[in-house]
């Protein structure tokens, strides 16, 4: 795989499925797998259409892109002059950081932001997001995970029953 | 962002999302929480039996962190208690099933039952007078027998569930009734009643109850080469801090006896320097073929002792033989000097998990 050509100034101008342009650093844009493969292909000019993220998503995305490039950048800089300690409190940072990002969406929210980092292939951002749904599911029944969730339940009581004896040492 | 909560709050499902981020977001969770997301509904579920993603989860399973507890309990009940790093909590997780094929019915009743009085009123079941009794259970009944003398003849009593009444039965001498050797292995329950240093009354009764009467047998203990053993003072089942000149301790059960061997310890810096025991050699014994000895069988390897053998001050005992496994419970307790509590005392097993299995061969 040949390395992409990033230049620190040049802007990719990445268009949202609602239309919207967002002018997005190479260097930031890097993080995404799609963006870091066109780039490798030189398929950069001009508007990329981002069909499956509309712009609130997109610019959450780009947010948590900025803030993860702006630690590295620092972190290298920081690692060759600095303890350890400096870095793992600055792991600790980001970690607080990325916790109130997530913690300050709503579930739909969360959701298309799982879509799009899947959809852009930004893997940190896509686990950040599906840990985050599993923490509202852990401890919850399958009801209320159906209430949270707003699912139907299309098992019969016999088959219900089924799943709950093949499965009762999982129950509590 | 805030479009999204209001306009589309219907527009996206859980059950919508592309199915490897449903797996994503599963593999966050701990196995009985995935377990649990089956009952959700059936998308769900099938996601869930996908064979590449049980492939997946077997495979994070093996680095996953879990402290698991388990209090012994009836088995039906039995329930292992699992913390899991992956969610930070507890999860009870239902065993009986998986310990039904290894429990014997013995060792779990399905109601717990009281039975009335033995004719000679309330008995102890103290340690020494644990290997003259027996519980024997089949599925939906249960037999509870003791022996004990009663005008210095070795009588047995008997509670059947079926009847819910107690029988007595006097036992008769040995003669040349006793099944021989192995061909009583499986077929008669032994039931100590009296147990001195240098031989045991013994009640042998057929497991099938036939109405055959009991079988007195008396082994002797000759324990070889020490003509001072016999002057020794041996306890039975419990050793306490009285009998400081106590150097053997006889555990007996099911036709089987173990002898604990221990020594004093020398701690010029303790008054009572013989109340602290070590450990010196544990034997197992059984009956001879025609029941009038008790015979060497074998002993825990020195390696062992010495991994055990721990100073101790009061011990207590208990053995069960089934299926050729020999089970040797040991508790000792010790003293142990707190600053502020002063004396007080721990028992503890004498293996960490405080069981000990012997294999005859």
């Amino acid at each position: 795989m040949s390395t992409p050509s990033v230049s620190v100034n040049r802007v990719l101008k990445l268009k949202s499925s609602d239309g919207e342009i967002f002018e997005v650093k190479q260097t930031v844009a890097v993080q995404s797998g799609v963006l870091k493969q066109m780039m490798e292909d030189g398929c950069t000019e001009g508007e990329i259409p981002l069909n499956n993220v509309d712009s609130p998503t997109l610019a959450k995305i780009i947010e948590w892109c900025n803030k993860h490039h702006d630690n590295d950048v620092e972190g290298r800089v920081l690692s060759e002059e600095r303890e350890k300690e400096k870095e793992k409190e600055k792991a600790a940072d980001m970690k607080k950081w990325e916790s109130e990002f997530i913690d300050a969406l709503n579930r739909d929210e969360i959701y298309f932001l799982l879509t799009g980092s899947n959809y852009m292939d930004i893997k940190e951002l896509l686990d950040c997001a599906a840990q985050k749904v599993a923490d509202m599911v852990k401890g919850k029944t399958p009801e209320a995970i159906r209430e949270m969730f707003n699912i139907q339940s299309d098992f019969t009581e016999e088959e219900e029953e089924a799943i709950r004896k093949e499965n009762q040492w999982a129950f509590d | 962002m805030d479009n999204h909560s209001n306009s589309t709050t219907n527009a996206v499902s859980f059950c919508l999302l592309p199915s490897d981020l449903i797996h994503n977001i599963l593999l966050y969770l701990a196995l009985p929480e995935i377990m649990g997301m089956k009952l959700v509904n059936k998308s769900i579920s099938y996601l869930i039996s996908d064979q590449n993603f049980v492939r997946e989860i077997n495979s994070r399973s093996k680095s996953a962190s879990w402290l698991f507890v388990y209090k012994k309990r009836w088995c039906r009940n039995a329930v292992l208690e699992g913390f899991s790093d992956q969610s930070t909590r507890w999860f009870k997780i239902a065993i009986g099933d998986l310990l039904k094929p290894v429990i014997s019915p013995a060792e779990d009743f399905k109601t717990v039952k009281e039975i009335p009085a033995s004719p000679l009123g309330p008995r102890g079941t103290s340690s020494w007078r644990r290997s003259g009794m027996k519980l024997v259970a089949e599925r939906d009944r249960f037999r509870f027998l003791f022996a004990e003398l009663v005008d210095d003849r070795p009588v047995l009593f008997e509670y059947k569930s079926e009847t819910e009444t107690w029988l007595s039965m006097e036992a008769k001498e040995n003669t040349g009734n006793l099944p021989r050797g192995d061909e009583r292995e499986g077929d008669c329950i032994f039931l100590n009643v009296t147990n001195r240093p240098n031989g045991s009354v013994v009640v042998a009764v057929r497991s099938q109850s036939n109405n055959a009467p009991p079988v007195i047998i008396r082994p002797r203990i000759d324990v070889g080469g020490n003509n001072n053993n016999d002057r020794q003072q041996v306890d039975v089942g419990f050793c306490n801090w009285g009998s400081a000149a106590t150097d053997r301790l006889h555990v007996y059960g099911d036709g089987h006896m173990v002898i604990i061997r221990s020594s004093g310890v020398d701690d010029e810096s303790s008054s009572e320097a013989r109340s602290v025991r070590k450990l010196r050699s544990i034997e197992v014994w059984g009956l001879s073929r025609n029941g009038e000895n008790w015979e060497y069988k074998s002993r825990v390897p020195s390696d062992l002792m010495k991994k055990i053998s721990k100073d101790y001050g009061v011990m207590i005992g208990c053995l069960e033989k089934a299926d050729w496994v020999i089970k040797i419970v040991l508790m000792s307790i010790m003293s142990v000097y707190g600053k502020y509590s002063g004396y007080h005392m721990i028992w503890r097993p004498i293996l960490g998990l405080g069981f000990y299995f012997l294999i005859v061969t």
